[in-house]
């Protein structure tokens, strides 16, 4: 595997699902290798990967 | 006692044993090498570069076209050259076993066979020294377990690094350029080498400290998924790919608006500050950073200035 980052955001409550998955396409657009939804226990999660530079 | 010798080792010879070329592969349903002959003859030209970037040769309207093609033509080159390579190490691991085993057991029983006690002393040192080199050969030459678990690594880090060839293949040429596409069928090229599956190996061996997780803890609110907002910042994501190397190193040593989320991001994805020296890696740093903008109206106005500023 290559070396990644993945950064964990709480989306709020009243976020549509078609907002989130135009923000996928955009984190995707940027260079992310992965993008998804998790649910946690408070709520929705957008998690996001990124190669680190240099690493790949 | 030559004869025999001599006689013992032509009869066990692959060539004589009929050794499969490449056990373990079955036939494939064409001609790889002339396949890879073929694809060469196309996508190797010197030229196909410059010609791509020349408007008389390759306009406007046939740039998307002309991209794929070029990326496309090169990835599988790429593939079927890989496939060889993978197929290669298989049939010499296998093929020397076989050759070195059988060559082995035809010399001792030679030895055993064969009258005189000098005939025995020199079959027997031969038959010694063809075993021994087998084992010389499995200690030294990748083998045993090492090819399968570099064969693993290799196509496992190859899944990932085609994920943005294939992404950006859905996008215009503006948007994915062709240099960009050239550079990730490079890390393509090279999850596909051993070196690269043995970095692979040593990142899994630290993963803790290589998959590194950055918990943010702003709530992203209904206003940062906004879709006029979403459009604005997929619009500077654009933006920043038409930024030479010198617009974007400077842009990403000096951004136009403190988010220290976004620094941490930064922070992380580029530990060693590449983005400062580096064009392309400074594109990259701003793409991603771009996301993680709050998308407050003064963030994503002092962006858009400065992305134009800078041009």
């Amino acid at each position: 595997m290559p070396a990644t980052v993945t950064t964990r955001e709480p989306i709020a409550a009243d976020v549509d699902d078609e907002a989130v998955r135009r923000e996928i396409a955009l984190r995707l657009k940027a260079g992310a290798i992965r993008c998804r939804v998790e649910n946690g226990q408070g709520g929705r999660i957008l998690v996001t990967e990124w190669n680190v530079i240099g690493e790949q | 006692m030559r004869r025999v010798a001599t006689a013992v080792l032509i009869a066990l010879s692959p060539a004589a044993c009929g050794t499969a070329r490449r056990p373990g592969f079955p036939r494939q349903s064409y001609d790889e090498d002339e396949q890879i002959k073929q694809l060469e003859r196309v996508f190797e030209k010197p030229e196909m570069i410059a010609d791509y970037y020349d408007p008389a040769k390759t306009p406007e309207a046939g740039r998307r076209d002309a991209r794929d093609r070029i990326i496309s033509g090169r990835l599988a080159l790429i593939d079927l050259n890989y496939n060889e390579f993978v197929r290669q190490f298989a049939s010499n691991k296998q093929a020397i076993d076989t050759t070195a085993e059988i060559t082995a057991i035809g010399l001792n029983l030679a030895t055993a066979a064969v009258g005189g006690a000098e005939a025995k002393t020199v079959l027997g040192a031969v038959a010694g020294g063809v075993t021994a080199s087998k084992v010389a050969i499995d200690k030294n030459f990748f083998y045993e377990r090492t090819v399968p678990v570099l064969v693993s690594a290799m196509n496992a880090e190859r899944k990932q690094a085609l994920i943005p060839i294939t992404n950006g293949l859905g996008q215009p040429p503006e948007q994915y350029t062709l240099g960009q596409g050239l550079s990730d069928l490079d890390t393509y090229y090279f999850a596909g080498t051993f070196l690269g599956a043995l970095q692979t190996i040593q990142a899994d061996a630290g993963a803790k400290e290589v998959q590194a997780e950055l918990e943010l803890t702003t709530v992203r609110e209904r206003r940062f998924f906004g879709k006029e907002r979403q459009d604005r910042a997929a619009e500077l994501v654009d933006a920043v790919d038409t930024l030479s190397n010198a617009q974007a190193i400077a842009l990403a040593t000096n951004p136009p608006f403190s988010n220290p989320e976004a620094d941490k991001m930064v922070a992380a994805i580029d530990p060693g500050g590449k983005r400062l020296r580096d064009g392309g890696a400074a594109r990259r740093v701003l793409k991603a950073r771009i996301p993680y903008a709050k998308r407050s109206e003064a963030e994503l106005d002092a962006w858009e200035t400065a992305v134009r500023a800078a041009k």
